[in-house]
């Protein structure tokens, strides 16, 4: 705890409140909300690059703890984010429903699938990310570049599906008939997010126990 | 129990390597850490406490391995690497109160003495501070905490003569009580005529010796005379000879000191300068 309260203390960048309260997005009638997700993954980049102009690797591993966990509480601090990114989205929408009662015309609407999906999206920047920028704590331009091209392959395969694959159209809109697979997406997206943040950890540990700093 | 053992350190980098380092150092101790810039200092120093991660060799601090417990060797431990140079624009009081949490025995009162002492201002930011400074400010968070060992790595560089003086003191009241040790690496031989009781010497990635001072006082002596009275015969017996038109002066070992030249005790810096010239080039302009 005492990392993340550092994480959170100094090496949190102030510009992930803005992306924060991008959520409001979903507002929009007719907007792919999927990209509210990517500003998380801007917003933890623009953490990890603050972090290294700070040197904070360097700090945090002088401090009595394993040098694992330094990776352990900044993969918490970005999980932290991720899930008030979803929070918010959560919060606004009804009123994004009531906004726009006929549904997003360019992608999934702001339901529960939407949500299940963010948590799928978030697992591919992680699990690209993190692993790339902790095999030198110190390159993080190429490892968002990768992370952001995971997004861009995960948004396109998931419009294919939703497109070329027809009974996957009850996972969109809002019909009550259709909840219970709604609400299995979000639980997968729920349960992959937090498996690949695990998965992600271990293999970003492992690569920054080997760097010099 | 030592209270730091380095066995077989190795580190291997393009164009450098860490080549089997080891010393020990004993509790109630100071030990120099000496060599010139580029020997290979920081790099033993970042490999003790898995800052760089090391190819081989064994650590441990007060018996307890540095990489299996690293977490209860770091909380042991206090190190200062150079000057604070990390978050410049967050306020001292912003980091001494991160630092603290991961301290159960962090003694905030000691901590403010120390910057009474130092004459830091908690409320200014480490970018505010001048190089000598951030050393001081690096120093107080690294002795809040009552490390039983501290690791220091250039200390001294960058502060005035008071200031170095007042933090030698420091580190001789720090090991009277007998239970803690001090390892400090420093180009500045001065500070450790002063304070220290071993004396380690790494020359590119090799150490060449680890002594207590009183064996390595009584080892040479730095013999000098005329230009005409050396032979060749003679240098060979002499380690880093430096030559003019007048005169020269080496490193010469008691056991083997000739007669009818001037032999005085030397310093650490004139063993540091004669050993490190003793396989240089002579530059031609």
């Amino acid at each position: 705890m005492n990392l993340l309260f550092k994480e959170i203390k100094l090496a949190l960048h102030p510009s992930m409140f803005i992306y924060l309260a991008l959520s409001t997005m979903v507002l929009i009638p007719a907007y792919p909300y999927h990209l509210i997700f990517f500003y998380t993954a801007l917003g933890i980049f623009n953490v990890s690059m603050f972090g290294r102009e700070n040197s904070d690797p360097l700090y945090s591993v002088i401090l009595p703890v394993a040098k694992r966990d330094v990776v352990r509480a900044r993969i918490q601090l970005a999980a932290l984010c991720q899930l008030a990114q979803i929070l918010v989205c959560v919060l606004l929408m009804p009123l994004a429903r009531r906004i726009n009662p006929t549904g997003n015309p360019v992608g999934l609407d702001a339901n529960l699938t939407f949500l299940g999906s963010g948590f799928l999206l978030y697992t591919v920047f992680n699990f690209i990310f993190f692993p790339a920028f902790y095999k030198t704590a110190y390159k993080v331009g190429v490892p968002f570049i990768l992370g952001c091209v995971g997004i861009a392959v995960y948004m396109l395969a998931e419009e294919g599906v939703l497109l070329l694959f027809p009974p996957a159209a009850v996972l969109d809109g809002f019909a009550p008939e259709h909840l219970p697979a709604r609400l299995l997406a979000l639980g997968i997206g729920f349960a992959v997010w937090l498996l690949g943040l695990v998965l992600t950890y271990k293999r970003a540990a492992a690569r920054f126990e080997k760097v010099d700093l | 129990m030592y209270a730091l053992q380095v066995e077989g350190l190795t580190k291997h980098y393009p164009g450098f390597t860490l080549r089997d380092v080891s010393f020990s150092l004993e509790p109630g101790y100071i030990m120099g850490f000496i060599g010139r810039n580029g020997a290979g200092k920081t790099t033993t120093i970042k490999s003790i406490l898995n800052i760089i991660h090391r190819d081989a060799g064994h650590v441990s601090v007060f018996g307890q391995d540095a990489l299996e417990q690293e977490k209860a060797v770091k909380g042991q431990v206090g190190l200062v690497l150079g000057g604070v140079n990390y978050y410049p624009k967050k306020k001292l009081k912003t980091i001494a109160q991160v630092t603290s949490r991961f301290y159960e025995n962090w003694d905030r009162e000691a901590f403010c003495q120390l910057l009474e002492q130092f004459e830091l201002d908690e409320n200014k930011t480490v970018s505010q501070l001048s190089s000598g400074m951030r050393v001081k400010f690096a120093i107080a968070l690294a002795l809040a905490h009552r490390p039983k060992l501290l690791i220091l790595d250039e200390p001294t560089s960058g502060l005035d003569p008071v200031s170095r003086d007042e933090i030698l003191e420091i580190l001789q009241r720090l090991v009277e009580s007998g239970e803690r040790s001090i390892l400090f690496s420093t180009h500045i031989t001065s500070d450790l005529e002063k304070c220290a009781d071993y004396i380690t010497y790494i020359k590119k990635g090799e150490i060449v010796f680890s002594l207590d001072r009183e064996t390595l006082e009584d080892r040479y002596w730095v013999v000098s005379g005329g230009i005409d009275a050396l032979t060749p015969a003679l240098e060979q017996t002499f380690v880093g000879t430096k030559k003019n038109r007048y005169g020269f002066s080496a490193l010469v070992e008691r056991t083997q000191a000739p007669d009818g030249f001037t032999l005085t005790k030397p310093t650490y810096e004139d063993i540091l300068i004669h050993l490190e010239r003793e396989d240089e080039h002579e530059f031609a302009f």
